[in-house]
């Protein structure tokens, strides 16, 4: 352990960010009530009403001692989730029970800022986070042992206690990764470099700061021996552009200084640069050297102070450098060899260099770079010939076609009908001899409207009504065993619902002067009241009404609660004040009815995302303005369009329909492909990100 | 290396959200000009409703107008839009006066196959025209020169001699291509994007595809299939939907 006795070697920005940490801090607290987890919430938020805390405060823990090994770990926004995620499920259980004195070696996910907009960084935090809370459960099914003496030796255990409130919000995941086996050289999830390795270096040099600092603390006997060490992971190639920065904070006597990147292959015991598989920019002379002990005049020499960036374009086969943010043009070109490291060197006794992999701010603008890059690439990209995709349309009719397969698939049964005419239309605008638009002959499907009507449920926020159509239309669809979850988040929706009816029904009756509109808008719940859901022919719909009377008479659905439909049925109806406040809590009493039925339902489901949705949802019940609270965001109507997809996504599998629709697959076979492609060559497939760069404005 | 069965596996876990995916429709009905079923959609699918339907169907105006060869009344309805955007895309100007110049010899053509034979002086208000609205701007571009020539030689032939290149003009592709500028310039004019954004997704699939032989990568995603339920399209065969 080097942590001891090296803060002053904190980088700046490390340095601030643990104000981060603090600021994040949570106290801890079981995890057995409702009213804790919505306590939880509480504490994160800043401004509440005084009422909110009448939910009685846990005993808590506020003492906070000094940082130890803050400063890697201190990002905590990189993990974009809420604080109050992690000290939910755990706090209770592990506080003070494991030490941390290993964190530095497992620091938390971070994105360098180039590479924000790249697809394989995207995926990469996507797994880190998939594998945490893979962590975070079999945590919560084998609850460590309180003595374990690997844990527990170091003096910090006096201070444990202390401690762990720092910690609190990520120390037992954090403590868990360390016991798992560690990722190997060949992982193919293919991870960015994040430290020095403790392992890969050798002796005479000093691995500090948690592995982002290097010193040369021992002899050299002959003029070409050396100490170099080498990162944990490989730049990998699917980033399409690797960069990294190394700034010099002493030179020591000579200021001999290799920066660059090497294989594995290349012995540590000699300057990156000299040795075959290695490559590097040298500070005594400024020299380059590509695999060989005689360089090449490059730019300038650098010593205490200079940042140097190191930047591997694996598009072109070039690496260049940059000095205090300067570009010193391409240093070395054809670069074909693959798992290259980022690698430093030193030789002389007080030689000192820190690195940053991309966790703080570069001094280069690779940011640019990267920029342009792409804007290159989809330059080239927007010259592609379409041609061969689906002979013998051209890229018109090709779009047309998955326009129109893509409408026709999802049940979008009047938006079909309304494309198919304007389509028409636009033709027959350049026909000579123009044909009167005739309405294909209508075998429209009937499941189409079974699930356009389903969908217009959902987006009205009705999902009592969605339950009654789909157990009308498809009684078995959500009992599947796959499509459980989707049940489950329906019905976590509806609660959403009640809560939403709850909130305007308690706004309407605060504000007499906004009543009428408050509670008229409950019937669009959010959505353009024009009206379309019920502009069927008025038999149809009695037909139905009566089916789904029968239905729901003669079914003993536990979805369908006689109660809540009542009031879901009332809410619309302008009421008095007096009659508003009742009317609000009966409405609640159903709300806590119906939490309390869903979570017996799901109780027994362990898994994180399913516990923490229930955490969520119950939370909104501790706020008087619930829009304004930390999980507000639930309440957007825009949350029912993904669940009214699933839907029908499950519906669609049940009735032996391919679950994609063309487009969709189209989209996700170009992901792939480039997936593929990125990683076979870094090439320009590297630098386009499907989602960001098409699917968005 | 990656078996096929594992390649397409990997495909469905790249499955794009549906939101995504609806945001993508929405951005080609309106830039594009589809307003009838832009609003359906904003209905049906919950996205809010295109901010400017009525700006929509001004653009659609303008290009079925192009369409069907009415490029004066065209002209107008652009300048009535506003006025600056022919002022300063003089190249779509001048494509726009060459398609009427191409109109109007069109109708002398149609003629002529008709009756088998054609007066000189039939083609007298193409030349006026010419001379009148696009000989002057010739000069100021190489390009405009060679269209105008080009255009002119459309009187000299007969419609069965005619070579290739010059039928082209004749193409109602062009009045396509033109009215497609013509709609990319208004929408510039407002500040919006031109292109739709699944122009460039279909295009990204075509190149990712090539990229991948480029890398030599064997295993290649199956073709695109657009299985039943696709009526639309102007009345695409049906060879394409096997």
């Amino acid at each position: 352990m080097t942590s001891a006795n090296n803060s002053s070697f904190f980088p700046p920005q490390a340095q601030r960010s643990y104000a981060n940490v603090a600021a994040g801090l949570h106290p801890t607290h079981p995890f057995n009530t409702l009213a804790a987890a919505a306590d939880s919430v509480n504490t994160s938020t800043s401004s509440l009403p005084s009422e909110q805390h009448q939910y009685a405060e846990a005993p808590r823990q506020r003492e906070r001692s000094p940082p130890r090994n803050m400063d890697i770990d201190g990002q905590g926004q990189s993990w974009k989730r809420p604080g109050s995620a992690w000290s939910n499920d755990f706090g209770g259980k592990l506080n003070g029970k494991i030490g941390c004195q290993r964190h530095d070696e497992h620091p938390p996910f971070f994105t360098p800022s180039y590479l924000k907009r790249s697809r394989h960084v995207q995926r990469l935090e996507k797994a880190w986070e998939e594998h945490v809370s893979e962590l975070k459960e079999e945590m919560q099914r084998n609850p460590p042992q309180p003595k374990q003496p690997s844990l527990s030796t170091s003096s910090s255990n006096v201070n444990l206690n202390k401690m762990h409130t720092q910690h609190i919000h990520r120390a037992p995941v954090q403590d868990v990764i360390e016991r798992l086996p560690p990722l190997t050289e060949e992982d193919k999830t293919h991870p960015l470099p994040s430290r020095w390795s403790d392992g890969d270096h050798i002796s005479g040099l000093e691995v500090l700061a948690d592995g982002t600092e290097v010193r040369f603390t021992g002899v050299t006997k002959t003029s070409d021996e050396a100490a170099s060490v080498r990162s944990d992971n490989p730049m990998p190639k699917e980033v399409g552009i690797y960069y990294f920065e190394v700034t010099v904070l002493s030179r020591g006597k000579d200021g001999l200084i290799g920066i660059g990147f090497s294989t594995r292959k290349v012995n540590l015991n000699r300057l990156p640069g000299w040795e075959a598989d290695s490559w590097a920019y040298h500070g005594d002379d400024g020299y380059s050297f590509a695999c060989t002990a005689s360089g090449k005049a490059y730019g300038p020499r650098y010593s205490s102070t200079d940042t140097i960036g190191c930047g591997v374009n694996f598009r072109t086969g070039n690496a260049f450098f940059t000095k205090n943010g300067v570009y010193l043009g391409v240093a070395f070109s054809n670069i074909k060899t693959d798992n290259i490291y980022p690698s430093v060197g030193i030789k002389k006794p007080g030689e000192h260099l820190r690195v940053n992999f991309g966790r703080y701010p570069f001094v280069f603008d690779i940011d640019s770079m990267m920029r342009e890059e792409q804007i290159s690439i989809r330059k080239d990209l927007d010259k592609a010939d379409v041609s061969k995709l689906h002979p013998p349309d051209n890229e018109d009719v090709l779009i047309h076609n998955l326009i129109g397969q893509y409408l026709a698939h999802e049940g979008y049964v009047e938006t079909s009908k309304a494309f198919s005419k304007d389509v028409h239309e636009q033709q027959q605008s350049l026909s000579s001899s123009p044909q009167p638009y005739q309405a294909p002959d209508s075998d429209d499907d009937i499941h189409a409207f079974n699930r356009q009507k389903i969908r217009r449920s959902i987006l009205d926020g009705d999902i009592d009504l969605a339950l009654k159509f789909v157990n009308t239309f498809y009684p078995r669809v959500l009992e599947e065993e796959e499509n459980r979850d989707i049940q489950f988040r329906l019905r976590c929706r509806k609660f959403i619902e009640m809560m939403r009816r709850c909130h305007e029904l308690s706004a309407a009756t605060s504000s007499p002067t906004t009543v009428t509109k408050s509670v008229a808008s409950l019937d669009s719940n959010g959505h353009d009241s024009n009206g379309h859901a019920h502009d069927e022919p008025a038999d149809t719909q009695m037909e139905l009404d009566d089916q789904l009377h029968r239905e729901a008479t003669s079914h003993s659905n536990n979805n369908l609660d006689p109660a809540t439909n009542d009031v879901d049925m009332d809410t619309s109806q302008d009421l008095p004040p007096k009659a508003s406040f009742m009317k609000h809590q009966d409405l609640l009493n159903e709300v806590y009815r119906y939490g309390a039925e869903l979570r017996s339902a799901f109780i027994n489901d362990q898994r994180p995302q399913i516990q923490k949705m229930l955490i969520d949802i119950f939370a909104l019940m501790a706020y008087r303005d619930p829009t304004e609270s930390v999980v507000g965001g639930l309440l957007d109507p825009s949350g029912r369009v993904d669940i009214a997809e699933e839907v029908n996504g499950a519906i669609l599998v049940s009735l032996g329909k391919p679950p994609f629709a063309a487009l969709e697959k189209l989209c996700a076979q170009t992901e792939a492909l480039l997936d593929e492609t990125a990683m076979r060559n870094g090439g320009p497939a590297a630098f386009v990100n499907i989602r960001q760069d098409f699917l968005r404005g | 290396m990656h078996s096929p069965y594992s390649f397409e596996k990997k495909v469905e876990e790249m499955k794009p959200s549906k939101s995504d995916i609806n945001w993508v429709i929405m951005d080609y009905l309106v830039s594009e000009g589809y307003p009838g079923a832009a609003e359906k959609f904003a209905q049906e699918s919950n996205l809010c409703q295109p901010t400017d339907v009525e700006g929509i169907r001004e653009r659609v105006r303008v290009r079925n107008a192009i369409h069907s060869g009415r490029i004066e009344e065209a002209i107008g309805m652009v300048n009535e839009i506003d006025p600056e955007i022919l002022d300063l895309n003089p190249q779509l100007h001048f494509q726009l006066l060459q398609l009427q110049l191409i109109e109007i010899i069109r109708t002398v053509l149609d003629k002529q196959s008709a009756q088998k034979t054609v007066a000189a002086r039939d083609f007298l208000p193409a030349i006026t025209f010419a001379t009148e609205q696009l000989s002057p701007r010739a000069p100021t571009d190489p390009r405009y020169l060679t269209a105008l020539e080009e255009t002119m030689a459309l009187m000299v032939y007969t419609p069965e001699k005619m070579p290739a290149e010059f039928k082209k003009l004749l193409d109602v592709k062009l009045r396509e291509k033109v009215a497609s500028d013509i709609n990319k310039a208004i929408l510039e004019s407002r500040g919006e994007r031109t292109e739709a954004k699944i122009r460039s997704l279909v295009r990204a699939r075509a190149w990712a595809e090539t990229q991948a032989m480029e890398a030599k990568i064997t295993v290649l995603p199956s073709p695109i299939r657009l299985d039943a339920a696709n009526n639309h399209a102007n009345g695409d065969d049906d060879s394409m939907s096997s």
